[in-house]
């Protein structure tokens, strides 16, 4: 038998156990609820779906203020080759109804021949087939576009006054040989409208790397010595300074507030010459680009973000690439979409060529559209109707944000668990304050001023809504479900509840013997 | 303090100096080991935040140095009598110089009324155990601060025993300041305060208010010395929202580093409060003996703190020397021993191997730390235990025995 305590003792024991508890109560319990509840910002979802309703609806905007590409067009029996306009329509409404195109694109036809009494398009194709008749080198002013077609039906020439007026002439060339090209025309990767989408990734600033990259082999070629020298070098920096200055005062400026550029030697050390440029021939005409630059080790770069605003810095690479000994392999040259461009060397290093073919690349990533001009034997790069294709570029973007908007609304509202901290809603609140910025923009009159801005506040909302949609304590928090945590919490506190529940219990029981 | 007592103190100091002459590079490798120094008590650090205070930046903005800004007044000050090098004679005395104050205090310690009617060990063994125990030498020349902290809690205790109350709050205040956990030495030091007088409403608000004021004081020197309170963060902060995750004889950061963000805020809380549990309940139990308190909470924080070093274990096992007569009643003392020492000797080769070899992972370095940890607990539930056992005989009839049931 025990012996008896002391009441004293009794009095202590309470005291130790009842300081445990004031401890647990006082402080533990407040500050386990504090740091473990899902803190839930409110999100604007009914402004969320404002937004989406608005755009489904047009964004107010009236048919002349429409944002997009329509094309109204007169067509001559000429171009019809055995297709009537209605059917021409039909496949073209097939192909264009694709969920990103059918918000900025579409194509009125008119057979214009049979057009008594209507309003005739602005532009009439009118095609004329000749295989010797001199292609004349300007047509007179007008929305004529008259397309040339060889009576073999081979490349056809087309004459416009413009190249937006060229644009519509060589998309809406048709028969049926051409639907095939048509579609190709339409596709969301490869086609026409791919490079206004690829515009539409908006960015404030540019900044081109170039990069002279020379393989180097145990047999050291001449190739690589002469490029190693100071004077080949130097020439390479001189040639893409010329093509950056051409960048800074062209039509790329209007559409970014600076351009920027550096240049690089690189080296690429092949233990074996002949495998090395072997595998890289190999690379290439397989398509298999991604791995030619994972060889090259030149990280893809891709939009930079400064956390101050959303403007961002587009990066692109530009390579020329020496191959480590002379071949009678002709130069090569790709895009690598979000990346840049590479120039294989041929025989000899043609500096200059190379960076004509940097320029060309540089027009294809970067803008909205460009389109060559054949008259004659030269050819001529301008933009045409910039306007039209900003504005395309900024309703995409439009369509980007309230996608992502969108998302984040489902999300939020099916994970119940899931904490939503306070800069997701001060991200969705600029989200909507840049939507409704650009709209205001897309409703007024167009200037180069305000069609940049428009673009602007419009790559600003997508931005905003991608980083709201991956914040990161957000996103961090969507994998604790409530079973896990019950899995931490008893481990944790299990081992400190016993003993205190003991000793709490024995003071319960002690006072209650004492009662009586 | 008799010849014997003095000896010991020449002797460590010859041994400290001799440390240093022989081996220059010592305190360098010595002050690399995480077991020894940590984040917060890391000479280097202290050396780079005294360059930036000295050059007119402030040493809290780069995240590197998470000291109290009394150490770079101190240093600086002693940056005028030669050189601030980890291995300058300047240093090299003061640290020895600093030990010796330590021991001193212990002593006078053994020889206060607190402990008067116990058995002590002689003056000279309890300086010995502190003088000549590895793991204060390797504090010692690793240059850590918490050299400087100890010495400050263990001034605070001695002047307590000498009813010196008003040196001693001050001193505390001074621990406090370095090393935040010496706060909860507060409640077992307001019993020793008291002792004399008793503990009324008036005398304890008394010590509190002059506690909090002196507190407030050493704040202000930091908050004058950088302009803003911002070092708060860096400081105390760092230390109680264990921002430097950085591995450790402690048992926080392999936590830190597995879990999820979502339950950091949590375990952080969690994890300070563990150590401040126990020690109104060990105030109240050992109200007798507030001196036992007092070793115990500092035995208890040795093991729960975010980031401990082995000088702690040097510094409790010097305060354990003073209850000699507990000793005759605990269990374990072989099987804590062997635990420790078996968690010393591995703790830097499963450290060496995981970091340096990459032929281990954290698992070896933690499972180690876990090991100390049962030691630790091992000494310290033992030492409770024979100290209630010491104090039940001593106030129930001597002729009882205690069976173990």
């Amino acid at each position: 038998m025990l012996p008896s305590e002391s009441t004293e003792a009794i009095v202590l024991r309470r005291k130790v156990v009842l300081s445990f508890w004031a401890v647990f109560v006082f402080l533990g319990l407040p500050l386990w609820f504090h740091t473990t509840t899902i803190h839930r910002t409110p999100v604007p979802l009914s402004a969320i779906e404002t937004l989406d309703n608005e755009l489904k609806d047009g964004l107010g905007l009236s048919r002349d203020d429409d944002p997009g590409l329509h094309i109204a067009v007169g067509v001559k029996k000429n171009c019809l080759y055995g297709i009537t306009t209605r059917e021409i329509s039909d496949e073209l409404q097939r192909l264009l109804r694709t969920e990103w195109t059918s918000s900025v694109f579409s194509l009125d036809l008119v057979d214009a021949d049979e057009c008594s009494g209507c309003s005739m398009p602005k532009y009439t194709l009118n095609c004329i087939g000749s295989d010797r008749t001199p292609l004349p080198k300007t047509i007179s002013e007008g929305l004529e576009i008259t397309v040339y077609i060889p009576s073999n039906h081979g490349s056809k020439e087309i004459i416009a006054n413009g190249l937006y007026d060229a644009f519509v002439g060589d998309f809406l060339f048709f028969n049926k040989h051409d639907l095939g090209s048509i579609d190709r025309a339409m596709s969301p990767t490869t086609g026409i409208l791919s490079t206004m989408y690829r515009g539409a990734t908006y960015a404030d600033a540019i900044h081109l790397s170039f990069t002279l990259l020379i393989a180097l082999d145990s047999s050291g070629g001449e190739r690589a010595i002469e490029a190693l020298s100071p004077e080949f070098q130097t020439e390479w920096r001189v040639h893409a300074e010329k093509v950056w200055n051409t960048l800074k005062f062209g039509e790329l400026n209007r559409y970014v507030s600076s351009i920027t550029f550096d240049t690089d030697v690189g080296f690429q050390y092949m233990t074996d010459g002949s495998d090395e440029w072997a595998r890289v021939e190999q690379d290439v005409s397989s398509d298999k680009l991604s791995s030619l630059l994972d060889t090259w080790d030149l990280q893809p770069i891709t939009l930079l973000t400064t956390s101050s605003n959303s403007s961002a810095v587009k990066v692109l690479q530009f390579v020329y690439f020496l191959p480590p000994y002379s071949t009678n392999t002709k130069s090569l040259s790709f895009t690598v979409a979000n990346w840049g461009g590479v120039v294989m060397a041929g025989d000899s290093p043609d500096l200059p060529a190379a960076m004509r073919t940097f320029g060309r690349q540089i027009d294809k990533l970067l803008s909205p559209v460009s389109f060559s001009l054949a008259n004659g034997s030269k050819s001529r790069k301008t933009l045409p109707h910039r306007h039209e294709f900003a504005r395309i570029a900024t309703i995409m973007n439009l369509r980007g944000a309230i996608e992502t908007l969108s998302a984040l609304s489902r999300l939020v509202t099916s994970l119940q668990e899931m904490a939503v901290p306070s800069t997701v809603r001060d991200l969705v609140d600029s989200a909507i304050k840049e939507w409704h910025s650009a709209v205001v923009n897309l409703r007024s009159d167009f200037d180069q001023v305000a069609e940049n801005q428009g673009l602007r506040h419009a790559a600003a909302a997508a931005q905003f809504a991608r980083q709201a949609v991956f914040d990161k304590d957000m996103m961090l928090n969507m994998f604790v479900p409530f079973e896990h945590k019950i899995a931490v919490y008893l481990p944790l506190l299990g081992p400190v509840i016993v003993p205190l529940v003991a000793g709490l219990r024995r003071v319960v029981v002690e006072s209650r013997k004492k009662e009586p | 303090m008799d010849s014997k007592t003095w000896a010991v103190f020449v002797a460590s100091a010859v041994l400290k100096l001799s440390l240093n002459f022989l081996f220059p590079s010592l305190h360098s490798i010595l002050g690399q080991h995480v077991e020894v120094t940590t984040s917060m008590t890391s000479f280097k650090q202290l050396k780079e935040g005294l360059h930036l205070y000295e050059i007119g930046i402030s040493p809290y903005d780069g995240g590197v140095y998470h000291q109290a800004p009394i150490f770079l007044l101190l240093f600086k000050f002693l940056g005028k009598f030669g050189s601030t090098a980890p291995n300058s004679p300047t240093i090299n005395v003061f640290y020895v110089f600093t030990d010796i104050i330590t021991a001193y205090f212990l002593c006078a310690i053994s020889k206060s009324q607190s402990l008067a009617k116990t058995n002590q060990l002689a003056d000279w063994v309890i300086a010995s155990i502190y003088l000549f125990n590895p793991l204060v030498v390797a504090t010692n020349i690793s240059r850590s601060t918490a050299v400087l902290s100890n010495a400050a809690m263990i001034g605070s205790i001695a002047y307590a025993c000498y009813n010196r109350n008003i040196l001693s709050v001050m001193f505390l205040a001074l621990a406090s300041h370095t090393n935040i956990y010496t706060v909860y030495l507060f409640p077992p030091f307001l019993l020793l305060w008291t002792s004399a007088t008793g503990a009324t409403m008036a005398s304890v608000t008394k010590y509190l208010i002059f506690y909090i004021a002196m507190s407030a004081g050493l704040t202000s020197i930091g908050y004058f010395m950088t302009g803003s309170l911002q070092y708060l963060s860096a400081t105390y902060g760092s230390l109680l929202f264990f921002k430097d995750l950085a591995p450790n004889m402690g048992l926080w950061w392999y936590f830190f580093m597995e879990m999820f963000d979502f339950f950091r805020p949590l375990f952080t809380y969690i994890f300070q409060l563990y150590s401040l549990i126990y020690v109104l309940p060990i105030t109240f139990r050992l109200h007798n003996c507030p001196l036992m308190a007092i070793t115990c909470i500092v035995g208890i924080t040795t093991i729960s703190k975010s980031y401990p070093e082995v000088g702690d274990l040097g510094v409790y096992i010097s305060l354990l020397s003073l209850f000699k007569f507990i000793f005759p009643n605990v269990r374990y003392a072989l099987l804590a021993a062997l635990v420790i020492l078996h968690s010393l000797v591995l703790a830097p080769n499963f450290y060496h191997l995981w970091i340096y070899l990459g032929s281990g992972n954290a698992n070896f370095f933690y499972a180690i730390t876990l090991v100390y940890t049962i030691g630790m607990t091992i000494i310290i539930t033992d030492t409770l235990r024979a100290a209630l056992l010491i104090e039940f005989q001593g106030t129930e009839n001597p002729s009882k025995t205690v069976i173990q049931i």
